[in-house]
């Protein structure tokens, strides 16, 4: 079984994507925000992570700029799922592998978290 | 019998007397051309009252003087008095409570005379003649007329004595009501000779640029310049060189720039709108400049902060959305009746609907605040047509029929927004053409241009209704309004996308029979 991990400080965003991406079979761990990310992207070893822009804290480019710097996890693939309108460039910016625009089209996330975590 | 001689010299007499009062109405007449005149410097207009005194009261000096704040009386303007004069001559505080005319018909012998005799005597001064420059309700000061000779005042010299003081007098009164204006107004004038220092600055400017007063950035000119630091609407430093008064030195007819500005000494910056304007001469070259500058700090932080709470909000907005719409299609595919799989569509379909009103909202802030950014890419516009068309095909019944007949296909554009401009031509044209059945979108290549032509056999507007159908929040009427929805952002939006590619948009259309929206944009 896939692993997702999604990083989002809305609740309830989190809990849409955990029902759509578990209906599909995927095992989902869900955090709500960027603390000690790293770490716990250590221990659970997802296949795609979905992560918001805009989050208290540690705001999502940061989170891609660490991770996509780091040796053994920048191989995960980070897939941008935000409300801002540029997501598209701000994705490309800080070299997330992917995006996807809220509110989401339940077949496109599918079909995103799919070829992501199969490559 | 009359004496023939006797006779003619009483004529002569009379002929004299006719070409000096003729010579007067001239010198008079020409005065009061010299006023009228409205781009004469103040200067000038001095000068011709002085001179003209001087002729009409046969007098050999003169000069307008006028009270200061204190009381004291100071030369406005003089014609042939030396500097030691002027510079040594006390005049008494009292003058200014006489409201009639002081003459001194011979200096030498007047025992009233005390301190000023001696000068008077030194610069040649004989007799001289004093009146009053009277305002509606005070005094502005004297016309003074000054003799080298003892000199006795004739009535008609004194009646045009008169006439002159009170032409000065209401020249006086104007230009303080002129200057009472400037100063009352909120925003700041300066104007600038042609070699770009500043002549006059009203009360507001002086203030601005960090003077009490005109009078004292005339002797600290440089303070503002060097004490100033100026940034450009995006942050940047901004060259004094770009001032706009300083382009239309350099030849532009008009000029405007929104400008931050901030004293070093650590006031706060404001926010000002400079426009510039040139003063040309008779003969059309430049003579002065004038810049008008409007503080719009308080506008443009409003601005900023709508800018920011309209993409925050718009941001919380979309939030519930997503998870709306997520749970709307989770539900959607656990449903097993066909009735409620219906309604959870439609439920879809109106979060849909909201997700673009809230974007329409963004983008048209985006628009208005300057910040619609472009990421311009080479791609296939007939494909990109192809995608659109099909898209909306799904969820319409009209016909979407593609004529296209370009070879080449290839734009350089922002992709995202032109697929956006396609969505809403196509989706208004089936929107507003309920009892057709059919949209015809073709693409020509014209030249260097490209032009898409989205045709519908609809509703049609008025000719009056073409006119303003990009502004924003347009919509026909309110009958439009309610049967068809919307904000009236679509096309707006499209067109500001259209434009800021370098491209055009119109519409052609006649009521009853339909409307067709092309644009065009230039190929790759």
């Amino acid at each position: 079984m896939k692993k997702i991990l999604v990083c989002d400080d809305d609740e309830g965003i989190s809990e849409v994507i955990r029902i759509i991406l578990e209906g599909a079979n995927y095992q989902v761990n869900s955090l709500n925000s960027g603390h000690a990310i790293q770490k716990k992207i250590q221990q659970y070893e997802p296949d795609v992570i979905l992560l918001d822009m805009w989050m208290p804290g540690i705001e999502g480019k940061e989170i891609i700029i660490m991770l996509k710097r780091s040796k053994n996890l920048s191989h995960i693939p980070i897939i941008v799922v935000s409300a801002l309108s540029n997501t598209k460039d701000i994705s490309r910016k800080y070299g997330a592998d992917d995006f996807l625009e809220k509110p989401f089209d339940t077949n496109k996330l599918l079909s995103l978290v799919e070829k992501y975590a199969k490559a | 019998m009359p004496d023939s001689k006797g006779n003619e010299t009483f004529l002569t007499l009379q002929k004299k007397d006719l070409y000096k009062y003729i010579n007067r109405l001239q010198e008079l007449y020409s005065l009061s051309e010299a006023i009228i005149k409205n781009n004469s410097r103040i200067e000038d207009v001095y000068e011709a009252f002085l001179s003209a005194a001087k002729r009409l009261l046969n007098a050999n000096k003169a000069a307008i003087l006028v009270f200061d704040k204190n009381g004291a009386l100071k030369f406005e303007s003089q014609s042939g008095l030396s500097k030691k004069y002027i510079a040594g001559i006390k005049h008494s505080l009292r003058l200014r409570l006489k409201h009639k005319p002081l003459l001194i018909n011979n200096t030498r012998d007047n025992k009233y005379l005390l301190s000023s005799k001696k000068l008077l005597l030194k610069e040649g001064i004989s007799a001289y003649g004093f009146f009053p420059l009277l305002g509606a309700d005070k005094v502005f000061g004297k016309l003074a007329v000054y003799y080298n000779k003892p000199h006795k005042f004739t009535d008609e010299e004194m009646q045009l004595a008169q006439i002159i003081s009170k032409q000065i007098s209401s020249l006086l009164e104007r230009r303080e009501a002129n200057i009472g204006i400037l100063d009352a107004l909120v925003d700041g004038i300066t104007v600038q000779n042609k070699e770009g220092r500043v002549i006059f600055a009203n009360k507001t400017a002086s203030h601005a640029l960090g003077y009490e007063s005109f009078e004292e950035m005339l002797k600290n000119p440089t303070k503002w310049v060097s004490e100033y630091e100026l940034k450009d609407k995006k942050g940047g430093v901004f060259n004094p060189l770009n001032l706009p008064g300083r382009r239309v030195l350099n030849g532009e007819i008009y000029a405007e720039e929104l400008i931050q500005y901030r004293n070093l000494k650590g006031e706060e910056s404001r926010w000002v709108n400079i426009k510039s304007q040139p003063i040309y001469d008779d003969e059309g070259k430049l003579k002065m400049v004038i810049n008008i500058m409007h503080d719009v700090t308080e506008r443009f932080e409003l601005e900023k902060r709508k800018d920011e709470f309209i993409s925050s909000a718009s941001h919380e907005l979309k939030t519930p959305l997503a998870v709306l719409k997520g749970f709307a299609q989770v539900m959607q595919k656990e449903q097993d009746t066909e009735k409620n799989k219906y309604y959870l569509g439609k439920m879809v379909g109106q979060i849909d609907r909201l997700t673009n009103l809230v974007e329409d909202l963004l983008d048209v802030s985006k628009i208005q605040s300057g910040k619609l950014s472009l990421q311009k890419e080479k791609f296939n516009i007939v494909k990109l047509i192809e995608e659109t068309a099909t898209d909306l095909q799904l969820i319409n019944n009209h016909k979407i029929i593609l004529q296209n007949n370009i070879l080449k296909k290839q734009v350089k554009a922002d992709k995202s927004r032109i697929g956006e401009v396609l969505n809403n031509l196509i989706s208004n044209a089936i929107k507003f053409s309920p009892k057709s059945d059919k949209v015809i979108v073709s693409i020509k290549d014209k030249k260097k241009d490209l032009v898409v032509k989205v045709r519908d056999y609809g509703i049609g507007m008025s000719s009056k209704d073409m006119k303003s159908i990009f502004q924003p929040f347009f919509q026909a009427n309110n009958r439009i309004r309610q049967s068809f929805g919307g904000l009236g952002l679509g096309l707006h939006i499209s067109s500001q996308i259209i434009w800021r590619h370098g491209g055009k948009i119109w519409v052609s259309s006649r009521k009853g029979e339909g409307s067709t929206f092309s644009f065009s944009l230039p190929l790759a």
